[in-house]
């Protein structure tokens, strides 16, 4: 893949099992991707399609059942799988930073803020007085009132948007340059996910961040990515910039997300949800992973498991059948020709 | 005041609904005899519903739009208000007697899996409430149970298995058929699709709609996706702190959006075009306590257009336009039209 020395993370070829007593549920199918330097890459899927499992197994945050079968990540040119536990321990938080779904189980609660804020000043030469302050800094950054005394306090006495707003703090105050935001937004309400979206958009812009989002919401990913993969039971089925990806969808996949969701202009034609359910991770059959919902689905789609394929530039997609995908009726609507031409 | 667009055959009047929740007091406060605090979760709404509709009810959460729609049906009991069903007083009626009616209103809940006995299998679920309400002989009952499980599209053998051997669609799709099981004429569907993925949701979407059709019911439908209650509603309210603050027909609502609240919602609301990509928030501001309301307008601390008046006065709601429903001094302080200055082009999300 291009452009080597711009990406900041370079994943390729990772294959990650869950080994039960009796059965291996193949949670990472051969995913390869790559996050340029300072942009936002989203990955969007349905539960259970291995996006959160991806980012676990980026900061080698997985269960002891979780093992790695092949692949490498590289981060800055280093594997993150051949490093030490000590080695990891000084890249999680300083180098690649994450912030969870929920606050109130990601947050240690018997500690107060400030206790956790200063975990991470560990091993660095600040005095107290410079840990006091940039912690103080951090939260008057992610826009919490009255910082002195909130840093004294539990999360239990944060509010929701508050709690959130807690965590991004925390975990950007030892400023990582990678950042892992696992559905950041998904317990929000609409205008506190607004301020969030906001927030850590200009944290990243300040900070000179790169993001990971993980999201199931096709309207934040539109909001914040840059570039986005679709994943589905455990591989990537669709990768290309939020543009091209929202007005020209070449996986059936992805064209069954977007048109499982209402119109924004307030159309009322029925919905196309996907038909069926998604595939049992433990029990994958031969051929491509979504053949048994797929409605264009031929018989080589049983057969054998399509490869991931650049369509057009930086647009690759997983399917027998992407050429033939013109159809595909997407979100948007691009009239700009010279972009269509551009992908011929 | 007529809520409903025209002189409409109505289902269910609210009138003045009124549902608090006193605070606990510490032993402290108690005996220095402070006065108990009341979160006021539901404060002297009023509220038609027109029977064949569908109407949908949004806000952030602890706005109280399920306290609202629950308070309704008496399923949690109101401190005050009439509510009168298809005719019938139903805060008159005793606990007996609204046994007897209730077969009329059913609910089908967010989370399936916790209103769902654990140790009972769909079938025996779906055929507890058949005998219940004696709706159709013993005998039939299996049967009948098989029907509705087709209705709902659930396979016959789902009705051996238990809530926790079921995906969260079908698991949902269990709700649902208690729910229908009795041909209700109201059905409230309290956030019915949140925690389902994109491509469960539009399948329980369309058979939402579907059984609506086929049953000739009315739904109150409760969401905080405001693309999903769109598509889905012929009228929608905007719930705001316990009180209604914009109520409209849903086309008529996301494109002439006239409370202050609602735009913001609207604004905050991601749009689906990466082009529409909006720098800065336009969100200022957490939800008010529900326990120190503020004077005046409960929307006061949080609008960007908040004048005098407001900190006085509590905003009635108001007529804007054929069904169309505000309460804010700004938007009509003469009761008139809408001014321009907060028509919004037809693109709204």
């Amino acid at each position: 893949m291009n452009k080597k020395n711009l990406n900041i993370l370079q994943v390729e070829n990772l294959e990650m099992h869950f080994v039960q007593k009796n059965k291996r549920i193949k949670a990472i199918n051969d995913v390869s991707f790559y996050v340029h330097k300072g942009e936002t890459f989203g990955f969007v899927g349905e539960s259970g399609c291995g996006k959160s499992a991806t980012c676990k197994t980026i900061l080698r945050l997985l269960p002891e059942n979780g093992e790695v079968v092949r692949g490498s990540i590289l981060y800055n040119g280093i594997n993150l799988l051949e490093q030490s536990e000590k080695q990891m321990r000084k890249i999680r938080g300083k180098e690649i930073g994450m912030i969870f779904q929920e606050p109130m189980t990601a947050l240690n609660p018997v500690l107060k803020i400030k206790e956790q804020m200063y975990e991470q000043f560990l091993g660095s030469d600040m005095t107290e007085q410079q840990k006091h302050d940039k912690a103080i800094e951090m939260l008057r950054l992610v826009g919490i009132p009255s910082p002195e005394t909130r840093l004294n306090e539990y999360i239990h006495q944060y509010s929701g948007g508050m709690r959130q707003r807690a965590m991004i703090a925390v975990t950007l105050a030892a400023e990582p340059k990678l950042l892992l935001a696992d559905e950041p937004t998904t317990a929000l309400d609409v205008t506190i996910q607004d301020q969030i979206i906001r927030l850590i958009e200009a944290l990243k812009e300040k900070l000179g961040m790169s993001m990971i989002l993980i999201t199931h919401d096709l309207g934040v990913v539109s909001e914040m990515c840059d570039r986005v993969a679709v994943m589905y039971a455990g591989s990537i089925v669709e990768m290309a910039d939020t543009q091209t990806l929202f007005a020209y969808p070449r996986h059936p996949y992805t064209e069954g997300l977007m048109q499982s969701l209402p119109k924004d202009n307030g159309e009322r034609g029925k919905l196309n949800p996907i038909q069926g359910m998604p595939p049992d991770l433990s029990r994958l059959e031969e051929g491509c992973s979504f053949f048994p919902r797929c409605k264009y689905a031929s018989k080589v789609c049983g057969t054998t498991v399509p490869q991931l394929r650049e369509i057009a530039q930086e647009h690759w997609v997983g399917c027998h059948h992407a050429e033939h995908m013109e159809h595909a009726i997407g979100l948007i609507c691009l009239e700009d020709a010279q972009h269509r031409e551009g992908r011929t | 005041m007529e809520w409903a667009t025209d002189k409409q055959d109505i289902l269910l009047r609210v009138e003045g609904l009124y549902k608090v929740f006193p605070q606990h007091r510490n032993l402290l406060q108690v005996l220095t005899k402070q006065p108990e605090k009341l979160l006021k979760a539901v404060d002297h709404v009023s509220l038609e519903v027109v029977r064949g509709e569908i109407l949908g009810l949004v806000g952030e959460s602890g706005c109280g739009k399920s306290t609202f729609a629950k308070s309704m049906i008496r399923l949690l009991e109101p401190n005050g208000g009439t509510i009168s069903f298809d005719g019938v007083d139903l805060t008159a009626l005793s606990r007996e007697a609204h046994r007897k009616v209730c077969k009329n209103f059913q609910v089908i809940f967010q989370d399936p899996y916790s209103s769902l006995n654990p140790r009972m299998t769909i079938g025996k679920a779906i055929e507890e409430v058949l005998l219940y309400h004696h709706v159709c002989d013993k005998l039939e009952v299996a049967q009948r149970c098989k029907e509705i499980m087709r209705q709902v599209g659930l396979d016959e053998e789902m009705g051996s298995r238990y809530p926790r051997q079921l995906s969260g669609g079908q698991r949902q799709r269990a709700g649902i058929a208690r729910a229908v099981a009795l041909h209700p004429k109201l059905i409230i569907a309290d956030e019915p699709v949140s925690a389902l993925d994109v491509s469960i949701q539009a399948q329980i979407l369309n058979l939402l709609l579907k059984l609506k059709r086929e049953l000739n019911c009315t739904m109150i439908f409760i969401s905080h996706d405001l693309r999903v209650v769109r598509y889905i509603s012929d009228r929608v309210a905007v719930m705001y702190l316990g009180k209604i603050v914009e109520l409209a027909p849903a086309d008529e609502l996301y494109q002439n959006t006239a409370h202050p609240y609602s735009q913001i919602l609207m604004q905050a609301n991601p749009s689906l075009d990466p082009r529409l990509r909006k720098k800065n928030s336009l969100v200022e501001g957490e939800l008010t306590s529900p326990i120190d309301l503020p004077t005046g307008c409960r929307f006061r601390p949080r609008c960007s257009k908040a004048v005098d008046i407001c900190s006085r006065e509590e905003p009635e709601l108001r007529r804007l336009g054929p069904g169309h429903f505000a309460a804010c001094h700004y938007i009509s302080p003469n009761g008139s039209e809408i001014p321009n200055v907060v028509k919004k082009g037809t693109d709204v999300t």
